[in-house]
């Protein structure tokens, strides 16, 4: 039972490696946020059900989506590359990274896919960036899709958007999200808006 | 309160007992005194009870209250809680852990709070994972549960490493070890994938070796170094699968002889000495042991004729096997293998000796296992029988050595994996009802007449 009798400084050691664990979970985050360029994606409309999920908010945005990535030049390269499974259903292997080339033509507006790659471009024009995604389970996942938000669900739970929007599908405005991709495709949110549907149709802002 | 209740029925007996003239006025104190200290320790376990309850309550209550104001308090707020309470648990607990010891060395009778203050370093290590996730949920970071767990293995294994404590160190192997086995579920899945996390997760046996060997000399945790040692041999048989290679023509089987060499000739060559620092040989005769072991289990696993089927016979279920070399696997044999050598060289030049030579020569024959295809020797079966032969011959030396040295552990374990072994090849061969009773009934007689007559020569 008996050790050796430590000196303090150990406890400090012990200290600072402990932080620096918790710095390094966060670094990329934070990396990505100061050195990266703000990208607006808009969401796909869905069922409210499926985007909030107690205090999570769910999100799926045109880019997941397998049809809007099919009809994009660097497709079939990628199929051709890694192939999945079965051609029509699971086209991709499963796990496969991609990088989606994502372009804007006018300020404050969405920003849209314009070419799916392998690796990652060299060098990109101004308005251009490369998102990483990954092929999973029949969509394409970035790590922008899932945040807990109990503030959203504070916001909503009583009348708003997010359940009258079952009703009134045809006129709901997408999310609206606001993210930082950096030179490596790595992508960390910055701000969601929500419109409500009222008639007043304010934007909720949530900063992350 | 069983216990309570015979304490209060000795002390009426004893009354009676003495009254009886039973026993003598000197024994019923004597009884009398030893019964009130006893009494005391049940009396100080009742409080231990309640303390231990009590924390369990205010715990609870903790968790209560941050669920109740989590909706109020600001992100900073809560990440500057978590971390001062991390911080909280890691100081007291190591003023506490580190108070006895120095009241030791002056010459102090020794305290509870030793182990006050061990179990606050434990809980500092849950709450580093706690912080962590939570960190991770409030800052919005999507990561795979493995990433979060390596992140608090390599947290905790570096708390060992600054603690020099046995039990973190164990707990930080586990936790990583629970995240390659999580990790192992996505490996397929892997394709093109570059992050930092897989890399370092694909090379886990070399990264065991290699941080949790020294630290359990640093900790001095003989566990630590066993559960390292199997979890080495695990992980680095998971990430070749040797197996495969025996049956089919390939370009990979040196892959397969590394994956039955390295593990026991790391372990048989193993030498405290070689670290800086270290003078006394900790963990050498457990390494041997465990080299004797691993060495021991494959040719068991070696034995099974399954393996050793010609792919013609199995024409219908012949595996697409190693369409690419794996890169990782290979890196790590490259990197151990040079360990492994020097450890060898170090030994040999120590001192020669017979008994390094045979186990090097059974290395050797487990290592070229895979090659066997190679030799297109026509007699079926010659791998079958050969592994069976050695793996005879390990235990009967293990129970000639058992009789020499008087070691009961070593003779029973001999016996029990012959046994193992010929049940094994009874139930695998399908043999006939009769033969197979002759042969375990002739075999009982001799474990019965070996085993009766051992434990007579050791009283």
């Amino acid at each position: 039972m008996i050790q050796k009798d430590l000196p303090y400084w150990r406890l400090l050691v012990s200290l600072a490696l402990q932080l620096s664990t918790i710095i390094t979970l966060l670094a990329p985050s934070i990396f990505t946020q100061y050195t990266g360029k703000t990208v607006i994606l808009s969401t796909m409309p869905v069922d409210a059900n499926d985007t909030l999920r107690g205090r999570y908010v769910a999100l799926e945005y045109d880019i997941s989506r397998l049809e809007t990535l099919k009809k994009l030049p660097g497709w079939n390269d990628l199929v051709k590359k890694y192939p999945g499974i079965n051609s029509q259903y699971y086209p991709v292997a499963e796990g496969t990274n991609l990088y989606v080339i994502l372009h804007n033509e006018s300020k404050n507006k969405p920003w849209r896919p314009l070419r799916v790659t392998t690796a990652l471009p060299a060098s990109l024009p101004e308005n251009q960036v490369a998102l990483r995604g990954r092929y999973q389970y029949g969509s394409i996942v970035y790590g922008l899709e899932k945040y807990y938000m109990p503030e959203v669900q504070a916001d909503f739970s009583k009348q708003d958007i997010f359940q009258t929007r079952q009703i009134r599908l045809g006129q709901i405005k997408p999310i609206i999200m606001h993210i930082k991709v950096d030179s490596q495709g790595n992508a960390a949110p910055l701000e969601m808006n929500v419109t409500d549907t009222d008639a007043n149709g304010r934007i909720h802002k949530y900063r992350f | 309160m069983l216990l309570d209740n015979f304490r209060a029925k000795l002390r009426n007996s004893l009354q009676v007992w003495r009254d009886a003239g039973i026993i003598n006025d000197v024994q019923y104190q004597q009884i009398t005194q030893y019964q009130a200290n006893l009494e005391k320790t049940v009396q100080n376990r009742s409080a231990k009870t309640v303390i231990v309850l009590a924390s369990i309550l205010i715990v609870t209550g903790a968790i209560t209250f941050i669920a109740a104001i989590e909706q109020v308090v600001t992100r900073e707020i809560k990440v500057l809680l978590l971390l001062s309470l991390l911080a909280a648990s890691n100081i007291t607990g190591f003023y506490l852990w580190q108070q006895p010891i120095k009241a030791q060395l002056e010459g102090k009778p020794v305290f509870r709070k030793y182990i006050l203050g061990k179990s606050l370093l434990i809980l500092s290590a849950l709450l580093l994972g706690v912080n962590l996730s939570v960190i991770a949920q409030l800052f919005h970071i999507n990561q795979a549960n493995y990433e979060l767990l390596l992140m608090w293995g390599a947290g905790v294994t570096l708390m060992a490493y600054s603690y020099e404590e046995q039990t973190l160190a164990i707990f930080g192997l586990v936790i990583v070890l629970v995240c390659y086995l999580i990790f192992s579920n996505e490996l397929p899945y892997l394709n093109n994938d570059v992050r930092w996390i897989v890399i370092i997760l694909q090379h886990i046996p070399l990264l065991l070796w290699v941080v949790f060997v020294p630290l359990s000399i640093w900790c001095k945790s003989r566990t630590c170094f066993i559960l390292t040692a199997i979890a080495f041999t695990l992980t680095l048989l998971f990430n070749i699968k040797p197996l495969q290679y025996l049956n089919t023509t390939n370009n990979f089987s040196w892959l397969a002889a590394f994956a039955f060499i390295l593990p026991p000739a790391l372990l048989w060559s193993y030498d405290d000495l070689l670290f800086p620092k270290v003078s006394k040989r900790y963990f050498q005769r457990v390494a041997r042991n465990l080299a004797l072991a691993c060495l021991c289990i494959f040719f068991y696993i070696l034995g099974f004729n399954y393996h050793w089927q010609a792919p013609d016979l199995t024409l219908s279920y012949i595996k697409p096997v190693n369409v690419s070399l794996n890169n990782a696997a290979s890196i790590d044999i490259a990197f151990l293998s040079v360990i492994a050598v020097t450890q060898w060289l170090f030994l040999i030049q120590h001192k020669f000796s017979w008994k390094n030579l045979v186990i090097l020569s059974w290395i050797v024959i487990c290592g070229l296992a895979p090659f066997w295809n190679y030799l297109y020797i026509d007699i079926p079966n010659v791998p079958v029988i050969l592994f069976n032969a050695m793996n005879i011959l390990f235990c009967l030396l293990l129970i000639r050595h058992a009789m020499q040295t008087r070691e009961r552990k070593e003779f029973w374990g001999g016996v029990l994996m012959l046994t193992l072994l010929v049940l094994t090849r009874i139930y695998e061969y399908q043999t006939d009802l009769l033969f197979g009773s002759l042969v375990l009934t002739l075999y009982g007689l001799a474990v019965i007449g070996t085993g009766t007559w051992f434990e007579t020569k050791i009283r």
